[in-house]
């Protein structure tokens, strides 16, 4: 096969199959996934507050917010956290503490 | 093409008394699944001098701070045959390997996945993806200039450099491996 016809192979591939499936052949080929965890934070929140940005759970993506940063926001009355917060609270705020906080 | 494999002496006895090699499996080997050789090239100084660093090193067990073997065999192979080699060395195999590792991030990073990595694909991995996972990838050899600990004071010391110092070979059908001989003994204590 030539050049083209490899990278034409590798790109039909990638087209045609879904994220799981390729999730499903990388644990046959040794890597290790886990389940995403969800945390929600009650929301109105007194530590949340400012725009909330809609992005999805289990993504790295932060969101700034007074007092605090978050990832994987989605909802819109609730927060739901891809990660636990803990990793993510700019003023090192665990999960628990955000529910005491609620 | 002419390759030099290092392992212990009884390994060595056996791969010459059985005529062939076993693959390397697992996450961690560099170039994906496949019995794993030193070539000549210009980032080594001798293939035969790596085979055997890389033999005399492996028997040192740094958690039981033991030899699993004592002595090591240099085995020297001619590689024949149909050669479908992905040589990630060149321009083309590194765009090859790139477009397979982005396509991958893109797949596995994305919003829809609810479950993450506990540990990032290897090379290997993404190696082992393209070759058995995706059609019309045939290669039977990977090659690459790579970097690996050969000497005591750059394992034990954690010497790590980014110029290559060795050039490997992964080939991935072992009936291209045609056994020479065992071009080196000794001991591993030097």
């Amino acid at each position: 096969m030539n050049k083209e016809d490899i990278l034409q192979a590798i790109k039909d591939h990638f087209n045609s199959v879904t994220p799981e499936e390729v999730i499903n052949s990388l644990e046959e080929l040794g890597c290790e996934f886990e389940d995403v965890k969800s945390y929600v934070i009650p929301y109105p929140h007194p530590l949340v507050s400012g725009e909330v940005a809609f992005v999805a759970s289990g993504v790295s993506e932060s969101i700034k917010m007074p007092g605090m940063n978050i990832c994987g926001v989605t909802a819109r009355e609730s927060i739901v956290l891809g990660e636990p917060v803990k990793n993510y609270c700019s003023d090192d705020k665990t999960y628990d503490q955000l529910l005491d906080a609620a | 093409m002419i390759a030099y494999h290092g392992t212990s002496k009884e390994s060595g006895e056996k791969i010459k008394r059985e005529n062939s090699y076993k693959f390397s499996c697992g996450d961690n080997q560099w170039l994906g699944t496949g019995a794993y050789f030193f070539i000549d090239s210009i980032y080594s100084e001798s293939p035969i001098e790596d085979a055997k660093c890389w033999a005399q090193l492996e028997a040192y067990d740094k958690d039981t701070k033991s030899y699993t073997y004592n002595e090591y065999s240099v085995i020297k192979n001619f590689i024949e045959g149909q050669l479908d080699i992905w040589d990630l060395s060149s321009e083309d195999g590194a765009e090859f390997f790139l477009l397979v590792k982005n396509s991958l991030a893109e797949k596995i990073y994305t919003n829809s996945v609810q479950k993450k990595l506990k540990k990032g694909p290897s090379d290997g991995i993404v190696i082992n993806y393209a070759i058995e996972k995706i059609k019309n990838i045939c290669y039977n050899i990977v090659k690459n200039n790579v970097y690996i600990q050969l000497t005591k004071v750059e394992r034990l010391k954690r010497v790590r450099y980014c110029q290559p110092n060795c050039t490997a070979l992964a080939v991935r059908d072992t009936s291209l491996v045609k056994i020479k001989d065992i071009c080196e003994e000794g001991t591993c204590y030097e």
